[in-house]
């Protein structure tokens, strides 16, 4: 579904801080591909290049059969097929969580209000949210902003699921609501991608688990192999850092 | 613990002060109304002879210099006063008949006699040689001493009138003489002045000579009796100070608004003005909005996407003139350099050069509140799908323009208070409008503070009606 080829992405104004520094990877549909490693190792810049939030330097991505690195290709057609989930949530304030749901849906899929509504509460129902649809984001706990941020994202009906460090953000006694969420999300069948330190969660639900460091990935295997068995002294390091 | 508190609520300094200014009133409408009653009554009763006493003093000293035929006549004049009754004001009403001649009808019996008099004066002084003009002095001269005569001959009549007495202070009076009460005590005075005036011919030596533009003759025979110094129709107004001011405001605003040119009250140029105000403030304001708005995206764009670089330049190049140079000479280029000549008229060019000066100030408000949305929701709407400019559109825009609203608030304040420069082009706003009434009454209180009031409250409304569009947009804020 996503195949990466050889993506380099540069930052600074000569491009002297090199975080991506080529990586090939391929992600099939259905999977849930977690993405682990020490901070400043490239993983969050990795996600946004997927929908290229961040314009990489270098390399190619393809989503299903179209090159979203092409110039000539239509990112917002294809951004509404790839849902994305913020580690500040970034919910939209001046709008209540009914309205931001249903506003990508209205505008952009064109949907009817009534039934971009009906989908919506469908969704917060989903997230265990449905008696929040007229509260304004101010009002809702960081849980509850995160539930929402991901109905959003689901609202598009999208064929791939992007979790850019959902818990980092939140309560400690917060995490374990969006994770359900997300949980419940996999067992669905959605694709995944998904950057967190919950290595709980990585082992549960990950079908892959990618460690990624100095802007490469450094191993990459089931939850199974690269938890209990890691052939990378870097992983090894960071496992041990971090258990 | 309820009751301390509404006592509490009670004791606020903004209560405090407005009971004080509230007793302050009181207090100084007791002191107007009782000083003023004080001030309205007379000292001293007085009796009829005391009456009569202080109207004979007064005629007697009624006529000045000049007319010792009037001097004659007033101090010959018997007053008999009937009745004296108090009135308000300070004054009393003294009804009394007085013994006077008929003046009038010594001069229309006479006049002939008059002209034939200054006639031969003037015959002789011909014959003399003297080529100076005579003037009506010497007119006089001649003529007076048979005047005299005249009306030391003249049989007297009695009269009822009607004479106000005044009391300025203790044992200090004095007379309200109307044109009628003097034309009364002078015999037809005014009658006897129509008549010499409006005489065409007169027959002297028994041929008709035409007298009707000899005002040397006839103001020579006029001033025989004329009577230059009376008080005439200023009625003395024992007020206090204090009264006098208010009736004296009330005077002034009935004369600066009520007054009427051409059947319209003078208050309607304010009225027009505070239309053509409202006018050009709401038209610039939009135009500012959608400028500035238009503005601040494109520089906002430029900055953080490195795109529109031609557009940017224009942006700031349309920045540095709007803000480097005064709004009134921007006014004036734009009105008789650029659209006199091409016909518009001096309301739209005050709107389109407002609405450019005040979009420069909006844009960079602006500006600084779209860079003031995190980043995330910008990247939040491209993640769902939508553009750079829709998601500035329905995502950007609308929280950038909560944060900035009190400082386009204080901008639109600002422009309602600068639109006054718009009467240098002729524009009738709410500024020229007081100006013209202050050239037509030439008083300035009025006027000008009208307009700094009417200012003022269009000002407060304005920021009133921000404050509650505020209050609407911060419903997504409360916690």
């Amino acid at each position: 579904m996503i195949t990466v080829r050889g993506l380099y992405k540069d930052f600074g104004e000569n491009d002297e801080i090199k975080v991506l520094r080529g990586i090939d990877e391929h992600i099939k549909k259905g999977e849930k591909v977690v993405i682990i490693g020490p901070s400043g190792g490239g993983k969050s810049t990795f996600l946004r290049c997927l929908n290229r939030l961040e314009e990489p330097t270098g390399g190619e991505i393809w989503f299903g059969n179209e090159c979203i690195t092409d110039k000539k290709c239509d990112i917002n057609r294809l951004r509404m097929k790839m849902g994305m989930v913020f580690q500040h949530f970034n919910l939209f304030p001046h709008k209540s969580v009914m309205e931001n749901i249903t506003l990508a849906p209205i505008k952009l899929l064109k949907l009817p209000k009534e039934q971009a509504e009906k989908e919506a509460m469908e969704l917060l129902a989903m997230v265990g949210l449905a008696d929040k649809a007229s509260a304004y984001p101010s009002q809702l706990s960081g849980g509850q902003k995160q539930r929402v941020a991901i109905a959003r994202a689901l609202a598009m009906k999208p064929d791939v699921m992007l979790f850019d460090e959902p818990t980092s953000a939140l309560d400690p006694e917060l995490v374990g609501e969006v994770l359900n969420v997300m949980k419940k999300l996999a067992h669905d069948g959605m694709t995944m991608v998904c950057v967190t330190h919950e290595m709980g969660f990585a082992k549960e639900v990950a079908t892959r688990v990618l460690f990624m460091c100095d802007g490469k990935i450094a191993e990459s295997g089931t939850p199974e192999e690269l938890f209990s068995n890691p052939q990378n002294p870097r992983t090894q390091q960071f496992l041990q850092s971090i258990l | 613990m309820n009751n301390t508190k509404k006592k509490k609520k009670l004791l606020t300094t903004k209560n405090v002060f407005f009971a004080l200014v509230a007793l302050a009133a009181i207090v100084f409408a007791v002191y107007v109304i009782i000083a003023q009653s004080l001030a309205m009554k007379v000292t001293k009763e007085l009796t009829i002879d005391d009456a009569k006493a202080i109207v004979e003093e007064k005629i007697a000293e009624l006529p000045k210099e000049q007319a010792e035929s009037a001097s004659f006549l007033a101090e010959n004049i018997k007053v008999d006063v009937k009745n004296v009754e108090k009135s308000e004001k300070k004054s009393f009403i003294v009804d009394c008949e007085i013994e006077t001649l008929d003046l009038y009808d010594i001069v229309s019996q006479n006049i002939d006699r008059y002209f034939g008099l200054a006639h031969e004066y003037e015959q002789k002084r011909t014959e003399e040689g003297q080529l100076m003009k005579p003037n009506s002095t010497l007119i006089r001269q001649n003529i007076v001493d048979d005047f005299n005569k005249d009306i030391e001959q003249a049989e007297k009549s009695n009269k009822r009138i009607v004479i106000k007495i005044f009391e300025i202070s203790e044992n200090n009076y004095q007379l309200y003489y109307t044109d009628e009460v003097i034309n009364a005590i002078f015999g037809d005075y005014r009658k006897a002045v129509e008549l010499i005036n409006n005489a065409e011919t007169c027959t002297i030596e028994g041929k008709e000579v035409s007298i009707k533009n000899n005002s040397t003759y006839k103001n020579g025979i006029i001033e025989c009796f004329t009577l230059n110094n009376y008080e005439k129709n200023v009625e003395p107004d024992p007020s206090i100070p204090a009264v006098k001011w208010l009736n004296s405001v009330k005077d002034s605003f009935e004369r600066n608004f009520l007054e009427k040119d051409q059947g319209r009250p003078r208050y309607m140029y304010i009225v027009d003005g505070i239309k053509n105000t409202i006018l050009v403030t709401l038209a610039s304001l939009f135009i500012g909005i959608i400028i500035g708005f238009i503005v601040a995206v494109i520089r906002v764009t430029n900055d953080t996407t490195g795109a529109l670089d031609f557009g940017a330049w224009i942006c700031k190049l349309y920045l540095s003139i709007m803000r480097g140079t005064p709004l009134m000479i921007q006014l004036l280029i734009i009105y008789f350099v650029i659209l006199l000549p091409a016909g518009v008229g001096s309301v739209p060019s005050a709107i389109i050069c407002f609405g450019l000066n005040s979009g420069a100030y909006v844009s960079e408000i602006v500006r600084g509140g779209i860079m003031s949305v995190d980043k995330g929701q910008m990247e939040a709407g491209r993640s769902l799908g939508f553009n750079y400019i829709r998601t500035m559109y329905h995502i950007v825009l609308p929280q950038a323009f909560k944060a900035v609203l009190p400082s386009l608030a204080n901008e639109f304040i600002t422009l309602l208070k600068e639109t006054s420069v718009a009467f240098y082009i002729g524009v009738a706003d709410l500024t020229l409008g007081g100006l013209k009434i202050r050239s037509i009454t030439y008083s300035s209180f009025m006027p000008l503070v009208a307009i700094a009031i009417i200012y003022l409250i269009l000002v407060l409304g304005l920021s009133k009606l921000v404050s509650i569009l505020e209050r609407r947009l911060r419903k997504g804020d409360n916690r």
